[in-house]
């Protein structure tokens, strides 16, 4: 676990570059644990390159895990209706997140997104989904598709 | 998505939703295959959502077939496949069971039937003779113990039989039967159930 002022600095895809405390991304993310521990991290020079993750999505989960860190105390009510504030995006903004989050392996905020992805299509029709998702090639055969929509109507 | 992600998502979905989301898309429909696999996937994944299995048997069809009831949603599910019984080992598929090394073990309710190991072609060893109307089963680790009328119990020890590695038999299983036999002012109980 590092000292809790060491900074680290995380560069995103447009090559911004974020100050953070070290302390927070090591507790939350796997990956910057792992680089922290096993001394690839070099604190004069190092910038931990996160080229999958652009500037908008990587300062939101510097957020969560800032306030994560600092809040864990907090009662559950109040943690859940801050997660719930700091998920209200759209869905690519979902899906930013969740890939950086699972890139950085971040469990509890992977946990937090699939969840809220799981509530978004919860007992909604196969058109519904298709449309939350954005799935617009969905694989099918025009021959398999017939088939799944008069073997399941109600379903779509 | 990428599969991994999309399964984690899914295999949060209650198994109502398993059919529907089967046809959203290819790739879920490959990702999440049958209801089975729905189930490992989701025990190895470490959900530890409560399950009754029920393992039931058609009188009328003579099939046997794994009913599951979700405990969170009281709902029931069935298991696609309906198993045909070999002829001649339909008897004794009604009465209790145990799960022991992976596989089920049905003691019949019926007297001097054989020990059931579900598998589709083999029974399992016999039942000691002194156990008649089994009405309590449990198991723990690799022993089964059997209650029958007048509390006589069998303690089974089961063991597997390793199968030659070039053979493609499967699991044999061996039972060596313990019987405590109940003292005679016993003798005239039996469960307050039968």
């Amino acid at each position: 676990m590092g000292s809790p002022l060491k900074k680290i600095m995380l560069c995103s895809s447009e090559k911004e570059i974020f100050s953070v405390e070290e302390q927070v991304m090591v507790q939350h993310s796997v990956i910057i644990n792992n680089m922290i521990e096993d001394g690839s991290y070099n604190y004069e020079e190092s910038k931990i390159p996160l080229d999958c993750v652009d500037s908008k999505t990587l300062k939101k989960v510097i957020d969560y895990c800032t306030y994560h860190t600092h809040h864990h105390n907090d009662n559950q009510e109040d943690l859940e209706a801050w997660d719930a504030q700091f998920l209200n995006v759209d869905s690519n903004g979902l899906y930013d997140l969740l890939m950086a989050a699972n890139y950085l392996e971040i469990r509890n905020l992977l946990d937090l997104i699939y969840r809220t992805i799981k509530n978004m299509i919860k007992g909604k029709k196969i058109d519904e989904i298709r449309r939350i998702l954005n799935i617009k090639d969905h694989g099918f055969t025009p021959e398999e598709e017939e088939q799944n929509r008069k073997e399941y109507p109600h379903f779509y | 998505m990428p599969d991994d992600v999309a399964l984690n998502c899914l295999l949060r979905l209650p198994v109502q939703s398993h059919s529907s989301c089967r046809a959203v898309c290819k790739r879920w429909h490959l990702l999440l295959g049958n209801k089975e696999k729905f189930f490992t996937n989701r025990r190895q994944l470490g959900f530890k959502d409560p399950w009754l299995f029920v393992f039931a048997y058609h009188k009328c069809t003579e099939k046997i077939q794994w009913q599951v009831l979700d405990l969170t949603h009281f709902s029931w599910h069935s298991f696609y496949n309906w198993e045909n019984m070999a002829v001649g080992l339909r008897e004794g598929w009604t009465g209790s069971s145990v799960v022991v090394y992976g596989h089920l073990f049905v003691v019949s309710e019926l007297e001097r039937m054989k020990l059931k190991v579900y598998d589709t072609e083999t029974d399992g060893p016999p039942l000691p003779g002194q156990i008649c109307k089994p009405f309590a089963i449990n198991a723990c680790d690799c022993h089964i113990y059997v209650v029958g009328r007048n509390l006589h119990v069998a303690v089974g020890h089961i063991s597997r039989l390793l199968p030659d590695e070039n053979s493609d038999e499967k699991w044999s299983f061996s039972v060596r039967w313990h019987v405590i036999d109940a003292p005679e002012s016993l003798s005239d109980l039996t469960s307050s159930s039968s």
